[in-house]
């Protein structure tokens, strides 16, 4: 479904710029920075435990997380207004952070590395995670939108299309198992350690497998400044949902900014 | 001192925190595999052995043991190959407790390893005692795939009167007739069976090896016999198995745990503190196998024996033969009962080839699996690691073997019945998936 998909939307792109014999078409090329920021929220997930269950996670914002924006596009003036078709190649930055106090049987890889188990209730530590979810996309936006002074400044909007090819997060987890006096057992420090996910497997994201398609709602403003220059400044809302998952919730924006050039 | 070594509690943390649930850093071993029973057939499963096959734990046998036994984790891995339900004598719900077990309390140093392994009384006592003292269990004398009996030997299965009030409590629990015998016990719920496992001798030899050489090992002419007599029962109709080996016992962390060096270090404390100046003792006076003897390498302590507080006396004139210091003098040695010495280890060793040697080579001629179980605790008493856990033979933290140093963790039992799986493929060209040991408990800390 997802190459028909690509494949209706890059025809499409090739008929448009096929017409350019048209007056009033045009074909260009461009590059750009993106800027994403966001947040997660992920709701407690049972771990075949009693009692036991990996808690509420809120991954909050870590900064602007930056990627980049490359490819061509294809447009059409009208009287007042025009349409836009392109296929660009990007990725994007996610950087969260969160801190979360759980059972140490609700991660395996904690309970793993003691040296005896615990019951359930009897020892929990605090881990701070900081992560960077880099997603890869083949985007296929049609922007519908309104030109002004004589086409020097463009407002847009329309779906974005995004086919995702590579999801991964670089997590780097530490913090420390907590005392608990009661057994004899000290506080011990995580050291940090740094770990990747695929996110695109779901053996490996469990929960935070990302879909492979999803769309998003954009829009933008553009300026000519001089003939064949075109700076687009855009904000992505991935309104399709980026996880597998629809009790994920949270909050993802993309800000992207390219300079196209147009060949004709 | 060995012991403190042993309990780091520094972790060995996995390079992976995931964050999310269910998940597992490490590749399905079974992935891409598709389940086949091979040449056997699993839709009726019956297991014969001992305390082993019993799901006995922490000196104890109660509910959460028995469902970690590895029959038990057998029978759901043969599920996937059509096999069929598995009935156990489980403790009831309320009287989960059973024979009652040890527990970890808190986390143990050599100091506080008395007052952190603390009993759990029995749950499942009905009232009344055998003639050796033990209670008497809740019965369960109803259809059962499990046959395990806690401290069977392979000297007992034959003997009427086994499974009465004057012989072993587990075997009482099961029967109806007091006097009838294991092997017939065995013949009654075994004759719909359509595969089996055996796993049986460890006590034959073990009892030997826990009482310090008084306990007589069972004669190879007696095991071979009653051997062959359960074979042949278990193998009726062409009937299909698999017979597991006896362990190396004494690499078992009852004999290895307290070692001479920790315990002379112990004692000469104890000079110095006294006697400051004091010459240092080179070794103990034991009463070993072929006379009294100065300790050497390869004599062994008993956990048990430590734990219990045998070895505090150990200088005193008060106690022993009250002639010489205990266990410092020639005529007062620390009794048999309390060390292995080596040649009773060798003893030992021996008596356990032959077992296994007349085992494999029953199994063998009736085309039965044969299972070395020492290809698993050799390896742990090794160390190893698997799916992020690090397992060894050391005491409690070692992740194998329980609190009583002899029986198994629920992940030691896991990795035996991999171990089983993987013997039993090979034979039957079955390929029945593994178990992930890391999903199991290993020594569990619980506070009261």
């Amino acid at each position: 479904m997802k190459y028909i998909q690509l494949t209706a939307a890059t025809l499409l792109l090739t008929a448009t710029a096929a017409s350019a014999q048209f007056s009033g078409l045009h074909f260009g090329l461009k590059a750009g920075g993106t800027a994403t920021h966001g947040y997660t929220t992920i709701p407690a997930q049972p771990t075949g435990i009693d009692n036991v269950q990996v808690p509420y996670l809120d991954n909050k914002n870590n900064g602007i997380g930056y990627g980049y924006s490359v490819g061509l596009y294809a447009r059409k003036d009208m009287r007042k207004g025009f349409i836009q078709a392109e296929v660009t190649y990007n990725r994007f930055v996610l950087k969260q952070k969160t801190d979360v106090t759980l059972d140490v049987n609700a991660n395996p890889a904690l309970s793993n590395g003691l040296p005896v188990s615990f019951a359930p209730g009897v020892l929990n530590a605090t881990l701070n995670v900081t992560s960077e979810s880099a997603l890869e996309s083949i985007n296929v936006p049609i922007m519908i939108g309104r030109r002004i002074l004589d086409g020097k400044v463009r407002a847009y909007f329309g779906p974005n299309f995004i086919f995702v090819t590579k999801a991964e997060a670089i997590r780097n987890t530490g913090g420390q198992i907590n005392a608990n006096t009661t057994i004899g057992f000290a506080a011990t420090p995580i050291p940090t350690s740094p770990s990747t996910t695929n996110l695109l497997n779901k053996y490996d994201a469990g929960v935070l497998e990302v879909k492979d398609f999803t769309y998003a709602a954009d829009f933008g403003l553009g300026i000519s400044p001089i003939k064949n220059l075109d700076l687009d400044l855009r904000y992505a809302i991935p309104v399709g949902k980026i996880y597998k998952d629809k009790n994920i919730g949270g909050y993802l924006g993309i800000a992207t900014l390219t300079l196209g050039y147009r060949i004709f | 001192m060995r012991i403190n070594k042993q309990m780091r509690w520094g972790l060995v943390l996995a390079a992976t925190l995931g964050m999310t649930a269910c998940k597992n850093n490490d590749v399905d071993p079974n992935a891409g595999v598709v389940a086949s029973k091979g040449t056997a057939d699993f839709s009726r499963y019956v297991a014969v052995g001992n305390s082993l096959t019993a799901g006995f734990a922490d000196n104890g046998l109660y509910r959460s043991g028995q469902l970690n036994s590895y029959p038990n984790i057998l029978a759901g891995q043969f599920r996937t190959v059509s096999g069929g339900d598995f009935v156990q004598p489980l403790f009831s719900v309320d009287s989960a407790n059973g024979s009652g077990y040890l527990k970890l309390i808190a986390v143990p140093t050599l100091a506080t390893l008395a007052t952190s392994i603390v009993p759990v009384a029995p749950g499942a006592a009905r009232g009344g005692l055998t003639a050796g003292g033990s209670p008497l269990l809740r019965k369960f004398t109803g259809v059962n795939q499990n046959l395990g009996v806690p401290g069977i030997r392979m000297a007992d299965i034959q003997t009427p009167g086994y499974g009465s009030v004057a012989g072993n409590q587990y075997f009482e629990r099961l029967l109806g007739n007091p006097l009838k015998t294991y092997l017939s016990y065995v013949t009654d719920n075994v004759a719909s069976a359509t595969f089996f496992s055996c796993w049986m001798g460890n006590n034959d030899a073990l009892l030997y090896a826990a009482s310090g050489g008084v306990t007589p090992i069972t004669d190879a002419t007696t095991f071979q016999t009653n051997y062959n007599a359960l074979i042949t029962v278990l193998t009726a109709n062409s009937r299909k198995g698999v017979v597991i080996g006896v362990p190396n016992v004494t690499t078992a962390p009852l004999f290895t745990t307290v070692t001479l060096p920790l315990l002379l270090a112990t004692v000469n404390a104890g000079v110095q503190k006294a006697n400051p100046g004091a010459p240092v003792i080179p070794a103990l006076v034991i009463q070993g196998k072929n006379g009294i003897r100065a300790t050497q390498a390869g004599d062994l302590l008993l956990l048990s024996a430590y734990s219990a507080g045998a070895y505090n006396t150990i200088g005193s004139t008060a106690v022993g033969t009250k002639n010489g210091p205990y266990g410092l003098s020639a005529t007062n040695p620390l009794p048999t009962q309390l060390v292995l010495d080596a040649d009773e280890v060798t003893a030992v060793n021996t008596a356990i080839g032959g077992f296994n040697t007349t085992m494999k080579a029953q199994a063998d001629a009736k085309g039965l699996a044969y299972v070395d179980p020492n290809a698993v605790l050799d390896q742990a008493a090794k160390g190893f690691t698997q799916n992020g856990v690090t397992y060894s033979s050391a005491f409690v933290s070692g992740g194998v073997f329980g609190l009583d140093g002899v029986h198994l963790t629920p992940a030691g039992y896991a990795l035996i019945a991999n171990e089983i799986i993987r013997n039993i493929n090979a034979k039957y060209s079955a390929t029945i998936p593994s178990v992930d040991a890391s999903r199991y408990n290993r020594v569990v800390v619980q506070p009261n």
